[in-house]
């Protein structure tokens, strides 16, 4: 049932119903309609409670501006919370709830917040639930279940949303005729063009009002400019597109609105899609929001701008009531009044407080039947609860700025207010520029451009259809010839130019009593702030818009005061006693309207939140069953459970091969450099602490490598492949920083130097055979290399092939074995670990993870960067000095020296053995010397890793303890999260095998 | 997202390069010459101008190359960039 | 060269290879990868180049010889990739550059198996990219003779337009990298 529905016109598609429910209650719309329009189609009045006073309210606006009607959209995964019906499109299907009250907007338990209405002023919260402070988190609860507007879904989104990053010369936003006529202009030039509106259709004011351009009705023009437009190859056009964000080198954010409008979604599409637009020129042609006025109960559903009626009559055939008073200090909105008339609806009265103004437009309006013209006048009060039923109009004395004369009531049941217009400068100040205010037309307009962006039309305070125009041509074509196009002959169009009144301001209609005392009139709708809330603000102290916009809330809510903030800021200003302009504007952010977090997130979730990288042996981890762990991007084998196996029988199984037999890893994961050139060594001896210049070609070193600072960055082995040559490695984490930090030095501070780094971390696989029986196995399946203990010794590597790929095996060890490392081309990574598998098959071979990994190395008291330290600990803390080598400089050997590197109780790195021996300290477990000291206890020192040691049948923890290098042997204490306490013995870090004898066979 | 002028590559998005602080600290030749205070003023001292900066950036996901860059810290202007090695332009005449 | 079987860093992604509505993505493996580093003002290293691979170093930053093997591309001042049309190539090359430099400075490194190439092609492969990309990719921009090293989603890549007519590109994406790139590329085109 349309009972508001006009029986004909409008741009809606009526052999195109929709059905929709608004909560539970069955509607109709057509095709074409915002929930909004079909809303007050379907004579729903009130859809909303207010934040704060959970008054009733209904639909103020028709567009981005809306304050009050946001609504739950949707069920399930697909919920969404605050959305404007105003920009709803209508799909068949649609289901919308009202928020904020329960059990319904039309009767509101939280209503009785209005009852003590008096008691909740301006810093209400601030000034009540402060204190005492550790009670705020039970009243943040309460309140914050009181107020809320929606809910979150509790699924997860089953939409998919995308990004994509896309280049133009002119980038138009907003696609009313300035942008149009912008778009026209540059398009033409054969310029890249992007033209992007919020609505469904382009066309902004000429979608609902009647215009004539050249020998055109408005409607054949734009209907004839967009099919133009969709001809230019070089021209995108983007509707349900918000441009939402400005930053900085014409960097804009877009966010369409794909499937949004359909039913159900559409297979294969996402729901939105985010544009990151790189925009050479910006043309703004975003157009302008209407002012509404601020009187007594002002907030009464039935009230409404009158551009959005306008809007509901002629764009959707909608008639917002039956009898209507129009209130206006400007000319705009005596169209409004012969729109509605038009629509059968009796205008009873047009308020203006102007003296007598004289256009043709109010003319037209003084000639109709029974629209009785007030001038000299306002609306200062509104009858009727949930819905207006009436308004009182008294006399305006201007110059006293008081009401004069007696008030009358007029019946009606909408009342269309239009207080001016708001240039849309929002995108202009998001870009870093001042918007000003300008005296005469009484309003922000754009300032100084400080990006490459030009406003035009209605945002920049051109309200006419032919300035519009006009400026959009000249703006496109300005912006197109600073892109390098040739946008050919200055464009003006011939449209119908209407003289007006000029307007008179009102930011505030008097009240009949006190400001305090009279009923609310309200500034901000969506955060309930009433004119009475920012006077008392002033009053408070608060002067800087800033600061009252926090302790008021004034332009809080999602609509970020689209309505309500140039009202509030002139009502500051009065109160200061300012001119209206003078407090200025807060500060204009990101996002215009709200964005959803799914198009934010784009497809940057799931797989695809963080790259997985994966090793050449990756599928054979996989079908072996191995359980990974993430390492830096990386997946790496944790460790290969077999059938019925834990984690810690799998890592005591696989611990005890490496020691006793033999056991394969893959190490491809640590990064890989190629050092090369005639500095090689001398830049390795300033990277490294110890000396690289003296090592043999063909031998390997243990390298240490510091920030200026001092403190360990990263470790690895490096081998000498030639005079001239080394083949470098990193930790897995830290390969590509350490990589660009190499690169820097190079090329920032040592130019002179003659190497090249190139990172060959993924051209290698890299096998570690590990365990007594490790040459055993590596004989089989490596023919031309002498691995007899002397010829091959320790710290060495050799080239030669390993089943008959072409390899560098390095003899270095990480775990105390015998061990080696087998280096092959990635791409036969895979076969060449499946054939030292196979040929170990008679030694009992075991794969082994990180985790086993990591028991190994820590039995040998070896550290792991960013384990064991963190950033702030130097190699004498790990009593690693005989490393750091005196007599060259080095990076960050300086610091080594520095007052706070040598003091005293320096953190120390050292062993722990657990009393009982089976406990395994969680790690990062915080030591002290007596947990039953008075707190704070002071703590000495805390846990870097920790494990069982099937080997030493005993736990095993590596920790830094203050001063703990001279405390071995003595007692810690390692309290624990479950209160328990453990105590632990300060032991060498080196747990087995101290002379090294093992790897030495 | 600003929009970098690689002195190689030419015009590249933000998220391509990575930002190393302020350009032109020298190393010291002898930092054992140096007190605690003067080794920590290199290490640690920075400026922290309200408009013009000199800065160090790498062209990450690029052509791998450390390039100065003139930036202003308020407008986040780019004012000019300049190779490593190379005079820094004088940056007051071109923006003013 | 052995019996030990090549394994392609895509091998085991399900989907590969794509063909979908305008768009195609095959992997094209086993590509000899060289990656050369020395100074494109030093005649020797570059007329050894021109004399072991064929081709002539582009000194324009982001332009490449050609668009198929031997080709090269310029990825720095003082660096480039040469793409040869087998990884074998690519180990013959390095060893020839090796022994023709020999005490000259420059460096070669065979990456063959450090990176793969993901050829998209089809009316959406440009679109398809600029999902993951901030490169201005409009053909007239970034066409045939170009190439550029970048990000595509969240792994650096190299791109090189071919010529065809189709506006088909390359991706070079490290090995590593490479099954995240291509489930990635698979799935923006859906
Ligand atoms: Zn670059």
């Amino acid at each position: 049932m349309q009972s508001r529905r006009l029986p004909n016109g409008g741009r809606i598609e009526r052999d195109r119903p929709l059905r929709f429910t608004f909560n539970g209650r069955r509607c109709e719309g057509y095709a074409g309609d915002t929930l909004a329009s079909a809303l007050l189609a379907n004579g729903v009045g009130v859809l909303a409670r207010s934040f704060k006073y959970h008054r009733p309210r209904g639909i103020v606006g028709s567009g981005a501006e809306e304050p009050n009607a946001l609504l739950q959209l949707g069920r399930d995964g697909y919920t969404l919370p605050n959305q404007r019906a105003t920009q709803v499109d209508l799909y068949d299907g649609l289901v919308a709830a009202s928020v904020n009250c329960w059990p319904g907007p039309q009767f509101d338990v939280g209503a009785v917040t209005s009852a003590f209405a008096k008691l909740l002023p301006a810093g209400f919260y601030y000034k009540t639930f402060m204190w005492p402070q550790r009670f705020w988190g039970t009243y943040e609860r309460y309140i914050r279940r009181a107020a809320g507007l929606g809910h979150c879904p509790r699924e997860p989104d089953p939409d998919i949303y995308e990004k994509i990053n896309v280049h133009c010369d002119v980038l138009v936003i907003g696609a009313g005729p300035a942008g149009i006529a912008a778009a026209l202009a540059a398009g033409k030039s054969g310029a890249r063009v992007i033209l992007v509106d919020e609505q469904s259709e382009f066309g902004g004011s000429l979608l609902y009002r009647e215009a004539e351009i050249g020998a055109r009705s408005g409607a054949e023009w734009l209907r004839e400019s967009v099919a133009a437009l969709a001809e230019m190859a070089e021209v995108t056009l983007l509707p349900r597109t918000t441009a939402f964000g400005y930053y900085s080198h014409n960097w804009l954010a877009l966010v369409e609105r794909v499937t949004d409008h359909l039913s159900g979604g559409a297979a294969g599409q996402p729901r939105q899609r985010l544009w990151r637009v790189r925009a050479r020129q910006v043309v703004l042609a975003t157009g302008a929001i209407e002012r509404p006025l601020v009187f007594c109960n002002n907030d009464r559903p039935g009230v409404m701008l009158a551009s959005a009626v306008s809007t509901y009559v002629k764009r959707y055939a909608v008639r917002p009531g039956t009898r209507a008073v129009v209130f206006t200090n400007n000319d705009t909105a005596y169209q409004t009044a012969l729109d509605l008339q038009q629509a059968g609806v009796a205008v009873v009265a047009v308020v203006d407080p102007r003296d007598n103004p004289r256009s043709p437009l109010v003319s037209a309006v003084r000639r109709q039947q029974g629209i009785e013209v007030i001038d000299g006048a306002v609306v200062h009060d509104v009858f009727g609860r949930m819905h207006v039923s009436g308004v009182k109009v008294a006399g305006f004395d201007a110059r006293a700025a008081t009401l004069s004369g007696a008030s009358r009531r007029i019946d009606c049941d909408l009342l269309a207010v239009s207080g001016g217009w708001n240039p849309t400068v929002h995108l202009h100040a998001q870009s870093g520029a001042r918007a000003l205010f300008d005296e005469q037309r009484g309003c922000f307009l754009p300032g100084q451009s400080v990006q490459a962006e030009r406003s035009a039309g209605g945002c920049n305070g051109e309200f006419g259809l032919k300035s519009s125009l006009d400026a959009g041509a000249a703006a496109g074509a300005d912006a197109a010839r600073a892109t390098g196009f040739k946008p050919g002959r200055k464009q003006t169009y011939k449209a119908p130019v209407a003289a007006q009144a000029e307007a008179r301001l009102l930011w505030r209609v008097p009240a009949q009593t006190r400001v305090s005392r009279a009923p609310k009139q309200f500034v901000d709708l969506q955060n309930d702030t009433s004119a009475a809330d920012l006077e008392l603000a002033v009053r408070e102290g608060f002067h800087s818009i800033e600061h009252v916009k926090r302790y008021t809330a004034l332009g809080f809510g999602t609509d970020q005061g689209k309505l309500g903030n140039v009202n509030g800021m002139a009502i500051v200003a009065a109160a200061r006693g300012d001119n209206p302009g003078r407090p200025g504007t807060t500060t204009f952010r990101p996002a215009y309207t709200p964005v959803t977090f799914g198009a934010i997130a784009g497809r940057e979730l799931g797989e695809f939140f963080a790259p997985v990288r994966k090793t050449a042996m990756h599928p054979w981890h996989e079908a072996r069953g191995a359980r990974f762990e993430d390492v830096g991007q990386w997946k790496r084998p944790w460790f290969y459970p077999q059938a019925g196996e834990d984690m810690h029988q799998a890592v005591n199984r696989e611990c005890l091969a490496a020691r006793n037999g033999v056991a394969i890893m893959d190490a491809s994961t640590l990064g890989k450099i190629d050092v090369r050139g005639p500095d090689a060594a001398a830049f390795l001896d300033r990277i490294y602490t110890n000396s690289w210049s003296a090592l043999a070609v063909g031998r390997c070193r243990y390298g240490l490598m510091l920030g200026e600072d001092g403190m360990v960055m990263d470790d690895g082995v490096s081998a000498r492949l030639a005079e001239d040559r080394f083949h470098m490695t990193t930790t897995t984490g830290g390969a590509a920083h350490v990589l660009g930090w190499m690169e820097r030095w190079l090329q920032t501070e040592w130019p002179q130097l003659r190497l090249h780094l190139t990172s060959v971390t993924d051209q290698w696989a890299t096998i570690g055979v590990v365990g007594p029986k490790s040459r055993d196995v590596l004989r089989k399946v490596c023919s031309d290399i002498d691995l007899d203990a002397a010829r091959f010794p320790f710290m060495s590597f050799r080239e030669g092939s390993v089943a008959g790929v072409r390899a560098r095996v390095f003899r270095i060890s990480f775990s105390g074995e015998l061990g080696f490392e087998i280096n092959v081309a990635a791409n036969y990574g895979q076969g060449v670990w499946e054939a030292v598998m196979a040929a170990g098959v008679e030694f009992g071979i075991t794969p082994y993870g990180t985790e086993t990994m990591h028991v190994l190395r820590a039995e040998k008291g070896f550290i792991i960067v960013g384990q064991d330290t963190d950033g702030s600990v130097t190699p004498v803390d790990l009593g690693m000095d005989w490393i750091v080598s005196k007599r060259k400089d080095f990076l960050g050997r300086r610091s080594l020296a520095r007052a706070d590197c040598v003091r005293e109780g320096r953190k120390q790195f050292v062993g722990l053995l657990t009393d009982p021996p089976d406990k395994v300290l969680p790690e990062g477990t915080q030591l002290v010397d007596d947990a039953n000291a008075a707190t704070p206890v002071p703590m000495i020192g805390h846990v870097t890793s920790s494990y069982y040691s099937a080997c030493l049948q005993h736990s095993i923890a590596l920790a830094l303890v203050k001063g703990g290098a001279k405390r071995m042997g003595e007692t810690v204490q390692a309290p624990l999260a479950d209160g328990h306490v453990v105590s632990a013995t300060i032991v060498d870090p080196v747990f087995y095998d101290r002379e090294g004898a093992r790897h030495n066979v | 997202m600003l929009h970098i002028e690689c002195p190689w590559c030419g015009q590249r998005d933000q998220t391509e390069f990575s930002y190393g602080g302020e350009a032109h600290i020298v190393r010291p030749t002898d930092p054992d010459a140096l007190s605690d205070a003067q080794w920590a003023d290199y290490l640690f001292m920075r400026t922290n101008p309200r408009g013009r900066h000199r800065e160090q950036w790498c062209h990450t996901s690029g052509c791998r190359r450390w390039f100065n860059v003139v930036r202003d810290t308020v407008s986040y202007e780019i004012l000019a960039v300049y190779r490593v090695g190379e005079t820094p332009p004088d940056t007051d005449a071109a923006a003013d | 060269m052995s019996e030990i079987e090549l394994r392609t860093p895509l091998v085991a992604v399900p989907g590969l290879p794509y063909r979908g509505r305008d768009i195609e993505i095959v992997e094209v493996a086993s590509q000899g990868h060289v990656n050369l580093r020395g100074a494109a003002r030093n005649a020797v290293f570059k007329d050894a180049v021109q004399a072991t691979a064929g081709v002539s170093l582009p000194l324009a930053a982001n332009t490449a010889s050609g668009t198929q093997p031997p080709c090269a591309l310029w990825l720095g001042p003082d660096e480039w990739l040469l793409r040869l049309p087998g990884e074998a190539q690519a180990a013959t090359c390095v060893d020839a550059l090796d022994a023709a430099l020999a005490g000259e400075f420059f460096a070669a490194s065979d990456i063959s198996s450090a990176q793969t190439v993901l050829r998209l092609s089809g009316a959406h492969a440009r679109r398809v990219l600029s999902k993951g990309c901030t490169l201005d990719l409009h053909p007239g921009v970034f066409g045939a003779g170009r190439c550029a090293q970048t990000n595509m989603a969240q792994a650096t890549v190299i791109l090189l337009p071919l010529a065809d007519a189709a506006g088909g590109i390359e991706v070079v994406v490290r090995r590593s990298f490479a099954d995240y790139l291509a489930r990635w590329l698979l799935d923006a085109s859906r």
